[in-house]
């Protein structure tokens, strides 16, 4: 077992196969050898760090990724599987906290999942969709949206 | 800490937040960023202007190129993510087709400038422009090609009465489908390469298997000739003279559906995906449907009509569906090419973008990004051209080398521009039969 301190001094008891699903957590413990002592994340509350065990407890069983090279991005995102899409069921809040806790711990699976669930969040909407949904506020001068107009003239909708 | 903070003089308060600032770690960063923007006790916040750029970049690169384009007209922030070249770049890859990148994502605020994103593209297109293709193959015919298909892996075409498809891989072009057939009208393969379809003058659409040659479906239409036919997967459409189209599911052998217009005769028409059909009417107006629950059921019409096009230029389509969600359609005629995005999630219909090119072109084909034409010189046609265009733009006009060759021995034969060679094109390769010279000629550009 591993266990696994979140910045708020939580401590999370966990298997291996679980915690070595964190690349950061895997070199760590292949440097260092196994330890008793706790292994801190100062970046991840309790919060999210329940919710990231929840997402490894679940895909411990996966194959390994294989270590890809920087612009080898996921491809698509309309293949998440429905234990995923129900796991990404949460607010914008949560959701931005898995982002930089699975890009920190380094869990590929988890942070495409984190990417493709923003980008389908995205994908079809209009600009005035987006701004609604993210609380956006347009600042853009009269000039650049004359000028963002024109360019986009062969694709505004009727 | 705070308290010590707020007892700090203003001076000193600034000087203490600048230091906090500059010890903060990227993530520490982006959570400071996020808590401030939540400040106006909002549940929702800009998650994109907390991430980190190489998230923003991720996510970017996931959308397609109409959905990031949208991005770049949400803030300034979003915009400069979103024509960061390296998610142009990322975007425009995997949508395979460069130059049909809306012009939105190019802008020179973003911190890489046009000529960063047109370099990228243009090192693209230079394989086209370049004359020298990556396979260029000609095969004798031995007998006229009344139709042909294109499809990313096979070539298909009908010569006398035999039907043939090749496989095209890298660098070769092998025979692999050879079957006897009366002389086709309309031949179609299926996009995902395992099917082809024909129809005769007999008034008969036939589905086969192209790694064995073995007849799968076959229907015949009563009374009306067949114009047309397109295949998808498990579904056959077939255009009839009198405007009507008939939908098989020929893997369940049964009909699924037809249409009839009312409003006016459709005379093209093409299956762009499993469940959606676009057709369009000799007034150029492009109807779009869609497969809901088994039945075809009548979504929009794009007006492509002008009132100066005579019937002359009948249209043509092409559809180009790269993205769940998006189709791309063109439709062109001799002189014009109108363009559509259509966005099946909100089933919104993007105006269309007229092109009437010059009155001394002919299209010979066109896709959503390239045009295939013949230019005139003093009433004669000159030389074949592929214009590459970007939205509104045109990026490069290239000579098309093998067909003007052949364009240029059919001139000087004085032959008329109608016995010009039938062409079909797609992103990365053209197919042309040219009767006169009895050959069929494959050539790929880029891989």
């Amino acid at each position: 077992m591993v266990t696994l301190q979140s910045s708020d001094k939580r401590d999370f008891q966990v298997s291996m196969e679980v915690a070595k699903q964190s690349v950061l957590i895997k070199n760590l413990i292949d440097d260092l050898g196994e330890t008793e002592d706790a292994i801190p994340l100062p970046n991840v509350t309790s919060k999210v760090l329940e919710k990231v065990i929840e997402y490894c407890e679940h895909h411990k069983h996966d194959p390994p990724v294989i270590k890809d090279e920087y612009d080898d991005l996921p491809k698509r995102s309309d293949d998440i599987s429905p234990w995923d899409e129900q796991y990404m069921k949460i607010d914008q809040e949560m959701l931005f906290e898995i982002l930089l806790a699975s890009n920190y711990m380094d869990i590929k699976p988890l942070l495409d999942l984190g990417c493709k669930t923003v980008a389908n969040m995205i994908r079809g909407k209009s600009a005035e969709e987006i701004r609604k949904m993210f609380n956006i506020v347009d600042d853009f001068t009269p000039e650049e949206k004359e000028q963002i107009k024109k360019e986009n003239e062969w694709a505004e909708a009727n | 800490m705070a308290e010590s903070f707020c007892r700090l003089p203003p001076s000193e308060r600034v000087a203490a937040l600048k230091s906090i600032i500059a010890s903060l770690s990227p993530v520490e960063a982006c959570i400071a960023r996020r808590e401030l923007l939540l400040s106006d006790g909002t549940a929702e916040f800009d998650l994109i202007a907390c991430l980190p750029s190489e998230l923003v970049h991720r996510v970017f690169g996931l959308l397609d190129p109409h959905s990031l384009s949208e991005c770049s007209k949400v803030s300034r922030i979003w915009r400069r993510s979103a024509c960061a070249s390296n998610v142009v770049h990322e975007v425009v890859r995997a949508a395979g087709f460069s130059s049909s990148l809306p012009a939105a994502v190019c802008d020179d605020r973003g911190g890489n400038s046009d000529y960063c994103m047109l370099r990228r593209l243009n090192e693209r297109e230079e394989r086209w422009a370049s004359c020298s293709p990556v396979l260029s193959k000609a095969i004798p015919t031995i007998g006229t090609v009344t139709a042909l298909a294109l499809s990313n892996d096979w070539a298909a075409a009908s010569i006398g009465r035999r039907l043939r498809a090749w496989k095209i891989s890298r660098a070769e072009l092998r025979l692999a489908f050879d079957v006897w057939t009366h002389a086709a009208k309309s031949i179609a393969i299926c996009p995902s390469g395992g099917h082809l379809a024909y129809s005769s003058y007999l008034r008969t659409a036939t589905v086969y298997a192209l790694a064995d040659s073995s007849e799968l479906f076959s229907v015949t239409s009563p009374v009306e000739g067949i114009i047309s036919i397109d295949l998808h997967l498990d579904l056959l459409a077939v255009l009839k003279q009198n405007g009507s189209i008939d939908i098989y599911n020929w893997k369940q052998r049964r009909q699924i559906s037809s249409i009839h217009s009312d409003s006016s005769k459709l005379c093209v028409m093409k299956l762009c995906s499993q469940d959606w059909l676009i057709a369009a009417s000799k007034n150029w107006n492009t109807q779009v449907f869609r497969v809901e629950n088994g039945s075809l059921a009548y979504t929009a019409v794009l007006a492509g009509m002008d009132p100066d096009l005579s019937e002359k230029h009948v249209p043509r389509l092409k559809a180009i569906e790269r993205y769940p969600g998006f189709i791309y359609i063109s439709v062109y005629g001799e002189v014009k090419q109108v363009r559509f995005a259509v966005n099946t999630a909100r089933r919104c219909i993007q105006k269309p973008k007229l092109r009437m090119l010059l009155p001394n072109y002919t299209i010979l084909d066109a896709t959503f990004a390239r045009v295939l034409f013949v230019r005139y010189h003093n009433g004669d046609p000159h030389s074949c051209h592929i214009l590459h265009t970007a939205g509104d733009r045109v990026l490069n006009e290239i000579i098309f080398p093998r067909l003007n060759t052949l364009l240029k021995s059919s001139i000087h034969r004085k032959q008329a521009p109608s016995s010009l060679p039938m062409t079909t094109l797609d992103d990365n390769t053209a197919l042309i039969a040219d009767n006169s010279e009895n050959v069929l000629i494959v050539q790929r550009f880029s891989h």
